[in-house]
């Protein structure tokens, strides 16, 4: 008899653990009547951005009959801990958005895609900016198509410069100009520069004053380097006289975006995926204006996204077939005019200067012409988590900044 | 006379009858959907966690057996664990009491028969029901600067431009004030319905004898509320030990890692830096402080809680 409740309760209890251990999961797509149903996951901040995927999951088939997607959308932060947690199940989509920077920390769950699958789909990689194109692949292999890309901008206040007094910004403006107009737009309960610590954003600032980025290009964390500490320490100056606003602790990285739309603070830096939001939103007029040119010689670095195909889809010629269709001309121009996204296609880039948009053509030309690819590591999301967290306190001047990047780099850089 | 004897000695045990069984095996089919219930749905993924805690578990790539290293990180070169240890503990040991006080004395007060007392039941109920995210987003926007707080203070006391969000002491205060106006309605309802079965003898027969209404408090109050108290008590430290929501949402764990409770550091190590090894060793350090403080409660529940009244 107790024998017998032993083997009841292991059997229960093996039971048990498998329910939670393994869902097997659809992998994404299932095929009925002739139609393939594949999962497209992908992050969306807003109404209007799951609208335009599912224009674009129209397009898909309206092109292709026989497949159909369904659209996952959740937060940005959040797609990457829900792919995550899904792909410890085993139950990812097909088609999977990758952003550049995080595409090292998700290689494992893609497909590469070799050249003779791209050409079997119609998708031609030289016809999309090169460094994009890079940014998404890994160990020489494409792991994702690109749909769109940006380099760091400054987006100013017009309006706030005019009221000053000051000239807008040219393409050749240096980090000592910046500062000073920075420093006469703090005035009247207005701040001249609103900053979030995140690593991209600081790493606008590293690349131009030091040429270096916080990740080098083998993607080691270079984090606590004596041009790093200044680079950070000139921050806090900037925030100790006022000029950028103290942060509450928060994980919203949009927080520094929202008070320069807001009209509260006079500039601040972001990618050009941000502009259309920002010309409908902002009650002021908008300008883009390069990242300042500094000792380090004013080089931007590029990031964006795309999409690819995750390995444990069932139908990868059909996901394939998909991605064609929404990174392809038609789709990219869409999303340019739409001002969703600056196209990575560079025949389509031009249709995302429409209307207002026009204005910032000169900023982004001379910024992405003097571009790189934002440098990134296996363990991003770490490096990130952690300098955002510490980034508030520090920036708001409650720990030196030899300190504060020492300790990121000993609990983000495995050393 | 071998055969019988055992025969006999095992029929005047009592549940050994036929019919015994009979009842025993009744029962077991009973007890069975709800112990297959427990059993699938409740130990068995504590013992898989527990069981995690020996592995390497990254979330993308192979698992292997560690045996108890992910402890000894833990406790010896982990940067921010005893933090966000010694945060949990402060706010368990500011929440668990304020909560007490505020939900205890609201309870008292709306006790009589006043008027409107189930509104005011209804108004103090709602932050519980209300969702706690967006609890937390609202106060978000009131605590930070330039918030309805921050105008406050500097417009009426001049306390100048206040972070109570970026500040190391103030943004554990502010998540243990939030956490408290979320969460002290359900232990006044807890107590309400508990003052509503004392019997009003008592409280009769101690004002014909003279006593002060403090002294009936401490006296008859409390004592007849003991038992509803252990229960809040029991609950009310176990979430708060687990308390999450409220510090994600409100700072995120900041500024640096001020208000970062170990439910959140695991979080993070599991779904943020992938290592659901160190995730689950978190999970059960926290487990094996949760069962601990609570058998002290038990233990603590013969001399202070009465049953009798």
């Amino acid at each position: 008899m107790k024998v017998a409740a032993a083997v009841a309760s292991t059997t229960v209890l093996a039971l048990g653990l498998t329910a939670c251990g393994g869902s097997g999961g659809s992998s994404g797509s299932s095929s009925s009547g002739g139609v393939t149903t594949m999962t497209w996951q992908m992050w969306s901040g807003s109404e209007i951005e799951t609208e335009t995927l599912n224009h674009l999951s129209e397009m898909v088939t309206q092109a292709n009959p026989d497949i159909k997607l369904t659209i996952q959308t959740s937060t940005f932060p959040d797609y990457w801990t829900k792919l995550a947690a899904q792909a410890s199940g085993g139950d990812v989509g097909c088609i999977l958005g990758v952003q550049g920077p995080r595409a090292p920390s998700i290689t494992s769950l893609m497909l590469p895609l070799e050249q003779s699958k791209l050409e079997a789909a119609g998708i031609k990689m030289s016809e999309f900016n090169p460094a994009i194109s890079q940014a998404l692949q890994s160990d020489g292999q494409q792991i994702a198509i690109p749909y769109d890309f940006g380099p760091l901008v400054v987006f100013y206040n017009k309006d706030l410069f005019a009221k000053a007094g000051l000239k807008e910004p040219s393409t050749t403006w240096t980090v000592d100009e910046f500062e000073a107009d920075a420093r006469k737009l703090t005035t009247g309960g207005k701040n001249g520069y609103g900053m979030f610590p995140t690593v991209d954003q600081f790493a606008a600032w590293t690349l131009t004053r030091t040429g270096q980025q916080p990740i080098d290009a083998s993607g080691k964390l270079q984090i606590d380097t004596p041009g790093m500490v200044d680079t950070f320490s000139w921050l806090q100056g900037l925030q100790k006289d006022g000029v950028i606003p103290q942060l509450p602790a928060t994980t919203d990285t949009n927080a520094a975006l929202n008070e320069y739309i807001a009209g509260n603070t006079a500039m601040v830096v972001d990618g050009p995926w941000q502009y259309g939001n920002i010309v409908k939103t902002a009650k002021f007029k908008p300008g883009v204006a390069v990242i300042p040119v500094g000792a380090g010689g004013g080089t931007s670095h590029i990031a964006g996204s795309g999409y690819g195909v995750s390995k444990s889809c069932k139908t990868p010629d059909a996901a394939l077939k998909a991605i064609a269709t929404i990174t392809g001309p038609e789709a990219e121009k869409y999303l340019g005019e739409a001002g969703r996204a600056y196209p990575a296609r560079t025949a389509q880039s031009d249709a995302w200067y429409v209307g207002d948009l026009k204005e910032a053509k000169p900023a982004l030309d001379a910024a992405i012409a003097k571009s790189e690819p934002f440098h990134s590591s296996p363990t991003l999301t770490q490096i990130q988590t952690v300098f955002q967290q510490y980034g508030i306190p520090a920036l708001n001047g409650q720990q030196p900044a030899a300190d504060f990047l020492k300790q990121v780099q000993q609990q983000a850089g495995g050393q | 006379m071998t055969l019988v004897a055992p025969a006999a000695a095992r029929a005047a045990t009592p549940g050994q009858t036929a019919a015994g069984r009979r009842a025993g095996l009744t029962a077991l089919g009973f007890l069975a959907p709800s112990g297959l219930g427990f059993l699938i749905f409740t130990l068995a993924p504590i013992v898989g966690s527990i069981a995690l805690a020996f592995f390497s578990w990254p979330i993308l790539g192979d698992h292997t057996f560690v045996g108890g290293k992910n402890f000894v990180t833990l406790v010896t070169t982990d940067p921010v664990f005893f933090r966000a240890l010694r945060n949990t503990v402060i706010f368990v040991v500011l929440y668990v009491p304020v909560n007490f006080v505020i939900s205890l004395g609201l309870a008292v007060w709306i006790s009589p028969r006043i008027r409107l007392r189930g509104l005011y039941r209804v108004l103090f109920f709602l932050p519980a029901v209300t969702p706690i995210v967006a609890n937390a987003l609202v106060w978000r926007l009131m605590l930070q600067p330039k918030g309805l707080v921050d105008d406050v203070l500097t417009a009426w006391f001049g306390l100048g431009p206040t972070n109570l969000l970026g500040g190391q002491v103030s943004a554990m205060v502010c998540v243990v004030a939030m956490s408290v106006w979320q969460g002290f309605g359900y232990n006044m309802l807890v107590f309400s319905a508990g003052l509503d079965a004392i019997n009003p003898n008592l409280y009769e027969a101690a004002d014909i004898d003279g006593v002060s209404r403090w002294r009936q408090f401490w006296t008859i109050t409390v004592p007849m509320l003991s038992p509803s108290m252990f229960f809040a008590a029991v609950l009310t430290m176990i979430t708060s030990f687990q308390v999450f929501s409220q510090p994600y949402i409100l700072t995120g764990g900041g500024p640096g890692a001020a208000t970062q409770t170990m439910v959140m550091y695991m979080y993070q190590k599991g779904f943020q830096f992938y290592s659901l090894g160190m995730a689950s060793a978190i999970s059960t350090v926290l487990l094996i402080i949760i069962v601990l403080v609570t058998g002290l409660q038990f233990l603590g529940q013969r001399r202070f809680v009465h049953y009798d009244g």
